[in-house]
């Protein structure tokens, strides 16, 4: 690049920048059910479904399933939410059990069953109860098809594997490998493709690094032999 | 760093956007994808594994144009942010000239976003880089969860946490919105390129 004008070179790139994405940032979404009240009943589950990563813990979902049980308990005499709370028990308590086995549509059919349930709670004006009936049965059936789902992906697993799916993975919170050697004796077929590429990559640079150390200690012994 | 091509007057940048898992590092460059992608003219390449999570990297290019004679060729990376994929992690950062550490401002995700500088700041050392040396920008990501009565960790709060010695310039964001997206981006594209620039005297 051309060593004069530094500042040219910065107004430069930002004119250009400014031309392509415009000066300031336009927000065009908001979220889909609006902000929570201080007092709200879904205030700690809501904060808790969010939290719920693809690392899930014992912690986080023991704490899930305690808030869904404390509202199961406030709604006891109310049965569309009951039913609700019912399925985020169901479905959060098969993700505790399965962890990073469970099955990959589970987190999205949580969120999905919780955010209706925010819609039927605490839409406002009212909802009316025909419309509530329709927002569970669509949960339900996405539930029941998640189950259905689930039954299917037993059903293969118990059959003789034929093909090369992708194998569950593992440890959901081992520590990251600290070095070449541990990583090198991890079992490559429970890594997805990509990252037993990546952990093979690095061991072929170890191996070549080792082998030009050897060889440049050969040729320095072979030179004092001489 | 960056790839400059001298016989075809080209050069490319790499920006790498680092952060811990489910952050928003994805919903950044899908922001821009989305609501660009008539004037940069590319097409965004997303590996995502069940759950929606990146299982390799995102990759973005884009052409800023001629500066000083030479084809700026942007491209914008992210990386896994689940603990597990280090090894894909560090692949991504080979050869980055800048990068955008998005942090999630959930308060239950402030030991998350320790660790993954912590992290950032090991990977580079294997390339014999230090964090303090690559330009880089903070973005405080989530900031619009705030409306939703999800408790956040304060702006003060994360700036201690993480950009204490850093002090890079850092942007409280929305990825989902769009708050600041675009600013951290340009952001980072114009301190990589002052970088690059004094490196190649």
């Amino acid at each position: 690049m051309d060593e004069k004008g530094d500042k040219a070179v910065s107004s430069e790139v930002e004119e250009r920048l400014d031309d392509i994405f415009g000066a300031e940032d336009n927000p065009t979404a908001s979220l889909d059910n609006g902000p929570l009240s201080e007092d709200s009943p879904l205030r700690n589950l809501k904060g808790i479904v969010l939290s719920i990563d693809w690392e899930i813990t014992d912690e986080i979902m023991s704490t899930f399933l305690g808030e869904v049980e404390a509202l199961r308990q406030q709604f006891a005499q109310e049965k569309i939410p009951a039913l609700f709370l019912q399925l985020l028990g169901s479905v959060g308590t098969y993700i505790r059990n399965q962890k990073a086995r469970a099955h990959p549509d589970s987190i999205q059919v949580l969120n999905s069953v919780y955010n209706s349930f925010e819609k039927v709670l605490l839409s406002d004006p009212k909802m009316s109860e025909t419309n509530k009936r329709k927002w569970l049965y669509t949960e339900v059936n996405r539930f029941k098809k998640l189950k259905q789902d689930i039954a299917r992906g037993r059903e293969e697993q118990t059959r003789p594997a034929v093909d090369h799916e992708e194998k569950p993975e593992t440890a959901v919170e081992a520590p990251p490998p600290t070095s070449a050697t541990q990583e090198s004796a991890l079992d490559f077929k429970s890594m997805p493709p990509h990252e037993a590429f990546a952990y093979a990559l690095e061991e072929l640079k170890q191996v070549i690094k080792t082998e030009f150390q050897a060889l440049r200690a050969e040729l320095r012994l072979w030179r004092e032999g001489r | 760093m960056a790839f400059v091509n001298l016989k075809k007057k080209e050069i490319q940048v790499k920006i790498v956007y680092y952060g811990p898992g489910r952050g928003g590092k994805t919903t950044n460059l899908e922001y821009i994808y989305n609501r660009f992608n008539e004037r940069i003219k590319t097409e965004m390449v997303t590996i995502k594994t069940h759950g929606d999570r990146t299982l390799f990297f995102d990759f973005l290019p884009f052409d800023i144009g001629k500066i000083k004679g030479y084809d700026v060729k942007i491209q914008l990376y992210t990386v896994p942010g689940q603990v597990k994929y280090n090894a894909t992690r560090r692949l991504v950062l080979r050869g980055v000239d800048g990068i955008v550490f998005v942090a999630d401002s959930m308060a239950v995700r402030k030991e998350k976003n320790i660790l993954s500088l912590k992290n950032l700041e090991e990977n580079l050392s294997a390339y014999k880089k230090k964090l303090a040396q690559v330009p880089i920008v903070m973005q405080y990501n989530k900031r619009d969860l705030a409306e939703q009565g999800i408790p956040l960790l304060s702006y003060e709060t994360l700036d201690q946490t993480l950009n204490s010695q850093l002090k890079a310039p850092a942007y409280q964001a929305s990825a989902l919105t769009g708050k600041n997206v675009v600013t951290t981006m340009k952001k980072i594209i114009a301190l990589t390129m002052a970088s690059l620039e004094k490196q190649l005297k």
